[in-house]
């Protein structure tokens, strides 16, 4: 009884406190609803991607994939091609997803290999793996580049001519997805304001009198990012998603089963560092801006933390916790730099509270989750003892 | 013969011993001096040494590589800012014990060339308490999480590094030299220890050859102490506390079974690691000169953690001829890769270089074989 | 890579143009001779392990031949508008031209503007006017690129109805 409940608190403490936290601190901010349903909506279109490619490596039982960097670097790789050669629109994220779908596969194989001669600590060897594929992707942007690599753009390399400069623009695509089909919603008196501003006329435009100003809606993107719900959906009751589960609840046991467990972990790894390629090339189209040797860093930090503050954990993460952890992850985001600022009279310190919260949170969910398996494993030994005393 | 030393070695390590050593041969061809070279790895080796020494009781009692290191480095950053703050403040009550106590000799050690001395010792003494009570804690969550203590230990890094962040804003520092000028509270990211303890330990006993052929500098004190560190790591690890603690990261279940307290090993081994580690830092700065708070130990854990194992090391064993030949091997390339590469092609790869090598090397420990038995 | 990529497609385009084949044809045809192979194969039981590899090849012809075509399509051009002297020709007094029925830029004598437009097809209207600001003389005109990026388009040349109006990008 006494475990269950704790259970129940593990389970769901870190998304109560942060609905706790985020209760306070909205006030704090002083933001408008409009203002903040906006920026939720935006950034849900933004991250939810990314963090929904860590959901089927948790399936197979490999723990949080901080090896998705790898993914998003190959995404990266595909932007950085079509901003040299000049394709925009949705042609040119489609290009850039092309590109960059051999380059993650390639990458995820690599990756899957390794962490199948690691078993056990996936987590940290694939947080190593992440660096390691750094320095090679910076070798290859900062010196081949624009040397064996063919960019001819002047726009994007440094003016010693070769090596991409850090901060590539993507005006070509940016916010071609989140536009292409253009929703509004309005207050009635933001209506004529909104046409004003605008020029265009909104594809579909919503009256909701209770707000006043005016919201964009992302519609394209989240109809990618639902469709790719459906996806996950689907794959959970596909063979190889059985057999991913299947291996996530016992390895030996799968094995003997005759389920090829290497093959199907590095598979579960491929799917995620493709997914996450894909996942990079929404983010960027939305931020309209490529840091070609940052970007990718924060990727993995920040969706994981997102995912963890939805109520996953190490082992257990659904399509509800995505949602959840994106909006109060980001929540945080934006509403913690005012309300630092607001309480204490500087910004700086809200910065780095929200650096904090995301690094802790992940270190929070990891130790409950060591904890609650060795408190099983000890439970589980204890009662093997107990049955042999028993005899 | 050649086989089996190539088999004991293992094989990144012969080609970055390689590397580095044609490195040193290509050096005066690309016109840079290998004397100054190796002064510069020699420093670096000193500086550093302390740092990756603080891998070898974690890694011995079973807790893996020490990527929370950032956590001692938080407790070395606490006491060589208290030094400083205090500065003035210990130097008088120690000169007023000398009248007190009639040491007349006190007086005038302390106001003369040993202030510096002391300014440095009083870093460590302040550092070694928070840093023990640090490690404390962080050994109790580790044996609670065995299994997982590597990925726990670098986010307990990361976010010990990011709540002391917002720590280091708000702490009630006065001193001028360390805060900033306008708004006169939160402490500057860089703080200078010139004046202080500026090469306190590099400078003792160094020897500076610098005539028109030979540019040579060794920091004999700072490689003076990072020999009597390795010294007393190597006496601890073959006391009795030291081989229980082997015991336990060999063997827990037969540790166990044999009576020896695990779990108050592994805190021991932590305990040590933490206070290492904020021994390091101070001595780290006591040569590079700027106390570099905020996100400067971020990112502090992974060279120790890849000289460790560049030296030989294994994710459970390590010895301080690992730490030595690794940490030269290691600095060696950072100091060797800019200098030499930087003249031949004109372009600074070291960067990329350290972290290629200094990664490539933690993903080879990691994914070797765990013998059987954990 | 686009320069080695475009002297590629120019020649491939040729190459099919002998027998009067349009680009996408041909990697269709392509698709389809795999298609058939594939076929073949399958009678075969000795090569069944390679049934897979014709599979995976067919679509990996298709996703090539789509990364070609989004290529084509989705690639932007810049479009610099001159009116300037060349070859005999001499600049007008104003010119105003029009791409894709878009705003049109007003060009003075010695004028040099620049357009973006998307895709390999462009409909160009120049309107040429006098010093009255009466419009003398209209021509539109349909320019396909290509897999060539940037133009310059004389327009003096153009209006004049010699052929080669298309000019290298300057840098």
């Amino acid at each position: 009884m006494i475990r269950r409940l704790f259970d129940i608190i593990a389970n769901n403490a870190v998304p109560a406190v942060f609905i706790i936290i985020s209760a306070f601190a909205i006030p704090l901010s002083g933001y408008s609803a409009s203002y903040l349903i906006q920026e939720l909506l935006t950034r849900i279109g933004r991250n939810s991607f990314l963090i929904l490619s860590l959901l089927i490596p948790i399936m197979a039982g490999m723990g949080l994939n901080f090896g998705m960097v790898l993914g998003a670097m190959a995404g990266q790789i595909g932007l950085l091609f079509i901003c040299d050669w000049g394709i925009v629109g949705i042609p040119g994220i489609v290009l850039a997803c092309l590109i960059g779908t051999p380059i993650a596969i390639i990458l995820g194989i690599f990756c899957g290999h390794v962490l199948n001669r690691a078993k056990g600590r996936e987590m940290v060897t694939s947080y190593i793996l992440g660096f390691f594929i750094n320095g090679v992707y910076q070798m290859v942007v900062l010196y081949l580049m624009g040397w064996i690599i063919p960019i001819t753009n002047p726009a994007l390399l440094l003016s010693r001519g070769y090596g991409v400069r850090n901060a590539v623009s993507l005006l070509g695509i940016r916010g071609i997805l989140d536009n292409l089909i253009p929703t509004v919603i309005t207050g009635t008196q933001g209506a004529g304001q909104f046409f004003n501003a605008q020029g265009g006329n909104p594809f579909i435009l919503l009256q909701i009198p209770l707000i006043d100003g005016s919201i964009r809606i992302p519609l394209a993107t989240l109809i990618v990012i639902a469709l790719f719900c459906v996806f996950i959906i689907w794959f959970r009751k596909t063979k190889l998603g059985q057999d991913m589960r299947a291996i996530g609840q016992n390895q030996a046991v799968s094995d003997s089963a005759g389920i090829p467990v290497n093959r199907t972990r590095i598979i579960a790894i491929v799917i995620s560092t493709v997914l996450a390629c894909y996942g990079q090339i929404i983010y960027l189209q939305n931020m309209g801006t490529l840091n070609t040797y940052n970007s990718h860093d924060q990727a993995g930090m920040f969706s994981i933390a997102a995912l963890l503050i939805g109520g996953a954990s190490v082992s257990r993460a659904s399509i509800a916790n995505v949602f959840l952890g994106v909006i109060l992850f980001h929540l945080m985001f934006i509403v913690a730099p005012v309300a630092g600022k607001n309480l204490i009279g500087d910004a700086q310190i809200g910065e780095y509270f929200r650096v904090f919260v995301s690094y802790g949170i992940i270190a929070i969910a990891l130790v409950l989750h060591a904890w609650k398996r060795n408190r099983e494993r000890e439970a589980a030994r204890r009662s093997l003892r107990g049955n042999k005393g028993g005899e | 013969m050649i086989g089996r030393f190539i088999q004991n070695a293992g094989w990144p390590r012969i080609i970055i011993a390689l590397f580095l050593l044609g490195l040193f041969i290509a050096a005066p061809f690309v016109g840079v001096r290998v004397d100054t070279s190796l002064s510069n790895t020699l420093v670096r080796f000193g500086m550093n040494g302390v740092m990756v020494l603080a891998m070898i009781p974690m890694v011995q009692a079973g807790c893996g590589l020490n990527f929370g290191l950032p956590l001692g480095i938080i407790a070395g950053l606490l006491g060589a800012t208290l030094s400083i703050e205090w500065n003035t403040e210990i130097l008088a009550k120690l000169v007023e014990l000398g009248t007190v106590y009639k040491i007349s000799w006190l007086n005038e050690v302390f106001v003369t060339n040993w202030r510096a001395a002391l300014g440095f010792a009083s870093a460590i003494i302040i550092a070694v308490p928070i840093a023990a009570v640090l490690g404390w804690f962080y050994g109790k969550l580790l044996n609670r999480v065995k299994g997982d203590e590597m990925m726990i230990a670098t986010y307990v890094g990361f976010s010990s590094v990011s709540f002391m962040c917002i720590a280091w804003l708000l702490l009630p520092y006065k001193h001028p030299t360390m805060v900033w000028g306008y708004a006169g509270r939160g402490l500057r990211t860089t703080i200078s220890v010139e004046g202080y303890w500026l090469h306190v330990l590099s400078d003792a006993l160094a020897l500076d050859i610098h005539t028109e052929n030979i540019h040579l500098y060794i920091p004999t004190g700072m490689l003076i102490f990072f020999a009597v560190m390795a010294f007393l790591v190597w006496v601890f690890m073959r006391t009795k506390t030291g081989t229980a603690m082997t015991a336990v990261g060999s063997n827990p279940d037969f540790a166990r079974a044999s009576g020896v307290n695990v779990d108050r090993m592994r805190t021991i081994a932590v305990v040590m690691s933490t206070i290492l580690g904020a021994v390091g830092i101070i001595v780290y700065e006591q040569s590079f000169g700027f106390i570099q708070l905020y996100m400067g130990p971020f990112y502090m854990a992974l060279p120790a953690v890849a000289s460790i194992l560049l030296g030989g090391a294994s994710v459970n064993k390590a010895g301080i001829l690992n730490v030595v030949v690794g940490t030269f091997l290691f600095q060696g390339i950072l100091t060797m890769t800019p200098s030499v590469i930087n003249s031949y092609l004109q372009t600074d790869m070291s960067e990329v270089i350290r972290l290629i090598v200094s990664n490539g090397m933690i993903l080879y420990a990691l994914t070797r074989k765990v013998r059987a038995g954990r | 890579m686009s320069a080695i990529f475009n002297e590629y497609c120019e020649i491939l385009t040729e190459f099919l143009a002998q027998w009067g084949i349009s680009l996408e044809l041909g990697l269709l045809i392509a698709a389809l001779i795999l298609w058939l192979l594939l076929y073949i194969g399958r009678g075969l039981a000795f090569f069944r392990f390679l049934m897979r590899w014709y599979q995976r090849l067919i679509i990996l012809a298709g996703l090539i031949a789509l990364g070609f075509w989004l290529f084509y399509i989705g690639r932007e051009h810049k479009i610099y508008l001159d009116n300037k002297a060349m070859n005999d020709y001499k600049p007008f007094e104003q010119v105003n031209v029009s791409i894709n029925g878009g705003t049109s830029a007003e060009l003075m004598a010695r004028d040099r503007d620049l357009r973006k437009v998307v895709g390999p097809e462009f409909e160009l209207k120049a309107e040429v006017l006098d010093d009255n600001g009466e419009i003398v003389s209209t021509v539109t005109k349909t320019i396909n690129l290509g897999f060539s990026k940037d133009i310059m388009i004389n327009l003096p040349v153009l209006v004049g109805g010699s052929g080669d109006f298309i000019v290298p990008a300057p840098r």
